[in-house]
């Protein structure tokens, strides 16, 4: 059936693919492996321990002096972001601009899904790695990281740039910058400010007579109104997995619900406020997309075009939303407006909070050139530079900067946003937690339980998750 | 090969009604398997198609209903991303170097451990045997974190030799199994021809069966290739960017805020191509081997 | 005879001690993880010792992730059973069909695209049909649209994501099994047909009395290297549905990557890990005698 030849020809090419792999297999291994944990840094063998450090090797203000570039060639570091332009291509490009003004410093960027960045992160934090310099971090792991003696308080590195500090104090609100100060330490310093919006299509809602809803329910009317499918949603947002938690959230906090309290750590999920988000939710998926459960994050932003409102945190709106030539050709019909957040009585303004931070391994070799990067990016001189390469800054002044209001709008509402934003948790039993929510809310969308069968049994879980962690006595 | 059996059969020595009946069956059938095949082309032709497709249309036609998006001009835009915005060519170079060394390491140990387990009766050689072939079987999932720790230790994390090693024991069972029943396949008469011409044992690989077994030594190579190739779950945990390989960078397409599917598309072509020109030269003992040589030429 | 034993296990020793080193030390651990409570995100807590507790919870409750081990396989069983039956059943009868008739010719121009599903990893299937199965710009509701079909929510309508998994199995491995099957067909002597022919048997009595017993064997092998990949199950979920919506198309392996590495609860994670191992072995055991078929003649010694 098969010819001598062509066995022979294909033989041939296996070979040689196998030799070309041996060649390289063999020569490789000793040409790119990492630092290998039994080598560990004997330079600075107090850099674990920060608050054992004397005050006077501490990083002085101006950079470029402090690093001796004649300091036993390059010193290299691994900073692991997510993949997106947000994060990826805003990381690359602070960490060319820094490699660039350092000669002995070469920062190198690893992008990941975010699911598998976690995940990734998460194996390094149990097996105590140092496999990552610097760690992009959702603040909701900080608490987590930092007791599993992953994350090196800055601490001391803060109160050496008393000036830059205070500066970076002034400019970020308190809610956003005190995410990343866990039991008394600052563990990491916010790069990314964020919170949820609305991104709605001006021309639907003008044409159809409708306006900006600014509470839910007034939402919901919208959602029916503009509701035109195929063509046209009512709305689009994440009803799935633990994003779906995001946007219950969004209600949940506007209604004064509280995931538990803060000091009994008691959970207040199947609250009143809770049972309101889960229902609204379900009534306002009836005008979404059927997709919409099955939507993971990007989805939402593939198809804000195609719904009358979406409610989300920002995509890269100066990145990827407007390099998508589809939603590109609706950028200037596409418009930013705030999530309802006002509650029933019109007093309070809550938010749920987003954002991301960057955290230093307590492992590194070199502590300082990590801070320092840190600080190079978000420093105030350097955000018209992050937000031309589509970053996302939390400073405040420069999310109002016109500058870069040129270049992403939505900065304007993000930085109203902000003032009202409330932090999800920082304990580690946070990730469980919205997992746990996004889960049982699924259940609900599915029409597998009831919505409030739904949320007692988050609630028991969550609590049980809670109690096995020590931080609530069992009942 | 493909003996028209039903056609031989009928004419052979059956009355003539029942030959005008078979015949007419028989017409039937064919044309009943023509369209079937045909339709069996469709439904494999025409995914992997519209994916090629993709791979060179314009951004901005990708995500549009498929009516509007048939009319367009080619463009290799999403190839030139490939490289140069996704650095495609890395995880592609990785994937060739770590399947490559996970081949050889293969047919070293591989034909080893199979002769050793068909030439002896090795006490206790069923039981090892079905040990190796349960190795194959492992949830990947059991043991990322073991793995992990163990590699963090040793320093292999993102180091070429780490996702050698870690193939190697996830493709090797496969390998020893396909590889031992190719050596139970050859007649005893060579083993004591080989005997009798004075060889000892180690001459009857060299001399008798490396050169006989070379057409399932590249079948067996052939599928340790793809199996490392194609592993996901390992290389996603113990890979870097150094290291990445190709099914690792495919998940990094989907992204934070959209996925980008012409760069997916072009890197699914990019990648199936040269598998495929291999597999196509092979596909006869392809098949052979990947019934663990129950089917036989 | 004691002599050949010695060399024989030299022989076998550089796999054997490859696969015991880095087989071994992973999965000891991985059995002592799962009598252990272990949270990655808060290793503060530590390792502790928790007995079967593991065990109890993923199979008995309802643990973190939602969906139990029995849930859980019930929906693997499903995607299981589903596609072992499609393959195998379309395959042996596109066999039999194309080795009957000319079309067999027509075959051989194309058998290759027909490997290609196979060539592809099964993590870039699954995203490839994320792509064709999406409603509003993908191919295959296009297709269905075509004739008449309203369009499908593959894989986000809970009672249709199994089918979409299934599809995606079958249309990855039929040409696997048919393409065996069919080899399979070719093996048998044409003596066999010929001498049924004289005595007069027709074409159904041929196909079950020849053809089918000669393809048992085969039928046991592709049932358990597709059985195996089945419950292992991940690459595909992974990147076609993330178990979802919900948790209707959780197989056993998802959840165990879930439990470990979305939910961080990695002893439980494990616990879910080894009890697919033990169902893994006793498929294995049940099905082991097809692959180690009659081939009682061992050479030399």
């Amino acid at each position: 059936m098969l010819s001598k030849g062509s066995l022979k020809l294909a033989f041939l090419a296996v070979l040689v693919i196998v030799l070309i792999g041996l060649v390289a297999g063999c020569a490789a291994p000793t040409a790119a492996p990492p630092p290998p944990a039994a080598t560990q840094p004997p330079a600075q063998p107090a850099a674990t321990q920060p608050p054992a450090q004397p005050a006077a090797t501490q990083p002085p203000a101006q950079p470029a002096a402090t690093q001796p570039p004649a300091q036993a060639g390059v010193k290299t570091l691994k900073i692991i972001t997510l993949t997106g332009p947000r994060y990826e291509m805003a990381t690359t490009a602070m960490a060319n601009a820094y490699n660039k003004a350092h000669s002995d410093v070469k920062i190198q960027v690893e992008a990941f899904p975010q699911e598998d960045q976690i995940a990734k992160v998460g194996m390094d934090v149990a097996a105590k790695g140092n496999a990552y310099d610097l760690i992009w971090i959702d603040y909701k792991f900080i608490g987590g990281y930092a007791d599993a003696g992953y994350l090196l308080p800055m601490d001391d590195y803060l109160k050496a740039n008393a000036d830059w500090w205070k500066d970076l104090q002034g400019d970020v609100y308190p809610q956003v910058l005190n995410m990343y100060s866990y039991k008394d330490h600052w563990y990491g310093l916010p790069n990314d400010g964020n919170t949820e919006l609305f991104y709605y299509r001006k021309d639907v809602l003008d044409a159809a007579g409708v306006k900006l809803p600014t509470t839910w329910d007034e939402t919901l009317a919208a959602a029916q109104k503009l509701n035109n499918p195929p063509k046209m949603y009512g709305l689009c947002g994440n009803f799935a997995r633990y994003w779906a938690t995001d946007f219950w959230l969004s209600m949940f906090f506007s209604k004064g619900g509280v995931i538990w309290d803060p000091k009994t750590y008691e959970p207040g999920i199947d609250s009143a406020a809770g049972k309101y988000s889960a229902d609204m939710m379900v009534k306002l998926l009836q005008y979404a997309p059927k997709e919409a459960l099955q939507w993971e994050e990007g989805d939402v932003y593939s198809n804000m075009g195609s719904a009358g409102i979406c409610a989300m945190a920002p995509a890269q709106w100066g990145g990827a939303v407007l390099t998508n030539p589809t939603l590109a050709k609706l950028a200037d019909k596409i418009a930013v407006g705030r999530v309802p957040a006002i509650d029933a009585e019109g007093k309070q303004l809550i938010l749920p909070m987003g954002g991301f931070g960057l955290g230093i391994n307590a492992k590194t070799k070199y502590p300082d050139v990590a801070f320092d990067f840190i600080k190079y990016w978000l420093s105030r001189e350097n955000q018209q530079y992050l937000v031309q390469n589509t970053g996302q800054p939390a400073r405040n002044s420069a999310l109002t900067d016109p500058v870069n209001l040129k270049i992403a709008p939505y900065f304007a509402a993000e930085s109203e946003n902000l003032k009202f934003a409330v932090p999800r948790p920082v304990v580690a039993e946070y990730a469980s937690a919205e997992q746990i929510i996004g889960n049982e809310l699924d259940n609900v969308f599915l029409g597998k339980k009831t919505t409030d069968q739904a949320l007692k049994d988050a609630n028991s879980q969550v609590r049980d998750v809670l109690v096995k962690s020590g931080k609530l006595v069992a009942k | 090969m493909e003996a028209d059996v039903l056609g031989r059969r009928a004419a052979v020595g059956v009355p003539g009604v029942r030959k005008r009946r078979v015949a007419f069956w028989r017409r039937l059938l064919t044309v009943f398997a023509y369209v079937i095949v045909l339709f069996l082309f469709g439904i494999y032709i025409l995914p992997l198609l519209w994916i090629v497709l993709t791979s060179i249309k314009p951004q901005e036609l990708i995500i549009v209903h498929p009516s509007e998006a048939l009319a367009f001009v080619p463009t290799l835009d999403h190839y030139v991303r490939l490289v140069t915005e996704w650095h495609f060519l890395t995880p592609l170079l990785n994937s060739f170097i770590v399947s490559g060394a996970t081949t050889v390491l293969n047919l070293i140990l591989g034909v080893l451990a199979s002769f050793a387990l068909v030439r002896y009766r090795l006490r206790g050689g069923d039981f090892v045997s079905l040990w190796i072939l349960s190795q194959r079987f492992m949830p990947a999932v059991a043991i990322l974190l073991p793995l992990y720790i163990f590699y963090n230790t040793f320093g292999l994390i993102d180091t070429y030799l780490g996702m050698v090693l870690v193939n190697t024991v996830a493709t090797l069972p496969f390998s020893i199994w396909m590889l031992r029943g190719f050596f139970q396949d050859l007649p005893k008469e060579l083993y004591d021809q080989a005997e009798v011409d004075g060889c000892d044992d180690i001459g009857i690989l060299r001399h008798v069966i490396l050169p006989i077994g070379r057409a399932a030594m590249g079948v067996t190579a052939v599928f340790a290739f793809l199996f490392s190739f194609n592993e996901l779950m390992i290389p996603l945990v113990i890979s870097r960017t150094s290291t990445e390989t190709v099914p690792v960078a495919f998940s990094g397409f989907k992204m934070q805020f959209q996925t980008d599917w012409g760069a997916a598309a072009a890197a699914t072509v990019v990648t199936v191509l040269p598998l495929f020109i291999v597999v196509a030269l092979l596909q006869e003992n392809i098949i052979r081997g990947l019934s663990m040589g129950a089917v036989k030429e | 005879m004691h002599h050949n034993q010695i060399r024989g296990w030299t022989l076998l020793s550089p796999a054997l001690i490859f696969l015991l080193a880095l087989g071994i030390f992973p999965l000891v651990y991985a059995i002592w993880l799962s009598f252990h409570s272990l949270n990655l995100l808060d290793p503060s807590r530590g390792t502790r010792a928790v007995g079967f507790e593991n065990f109890s919870t993923i199979l008995f409750k309802t643990p973190l992730i939602g969906i139990s081990f029995p849930e859980s396989l019930q929906i693997t069983l499903i995607i299981l059973v589903g596609s072992l039956c499609l393959e195998l059943a379309i395959g042996l009868i596109l066999a039999i069909l194309v080795s009957r008739t000319s079309a067999s010719v027509l075959l051989r121009m194309f058998r290759s695209s027909l490997m290609v599903p196979m060539l592809i990893a099964p993590a870039i299937v699954g995203m490839m049909f994320r792509f064709l199965f999406e409603p509003s710009f993908g191919l295959i509701d296009f297709v269905l649209g075509l004739v008449g079909v309203a369009p499908i929510y593959w894989i986000s309508d809970p009672n249709v994501v199994l089918y979409a998994v299934i599809l995606v199995g079958v249309w990855e491995w039929l040409p696997f099994s048919f393409l065996v099957f069919l080899a399979g067909i070719h093996a048998i002597p044409p003596e066999q047909f010929e001498a049924a022919a004289v005595d007069g048997a027709g074409f159904f009595e041929q196909i079950r009395y020849i053809t089918l017993p000669w393809l048992r064997n085969l039928a046991g092998i592709l049932i358990l290297i597709r059985g195996v990949d089945l419950i292992r199950n991940f690459d595909v979920i992974f990147t076609l549905t993330y178990g979802g919506p919900g948790r209707s198309s959780a197989s056993l392996g998802f959840s165990a990557y879930l439990t470990s590495f979305k939910f961080f609860e990695v002893g439980q994670g494990t616990a879910y890990a080894v009890l697919i191992l033990i169902l893994i072995n006793i498929l294995v055991l049940i099905f082991a005698r097809y692959l180690v078929p009659a081939r009682e003649e061992t050479y030399g010694g």
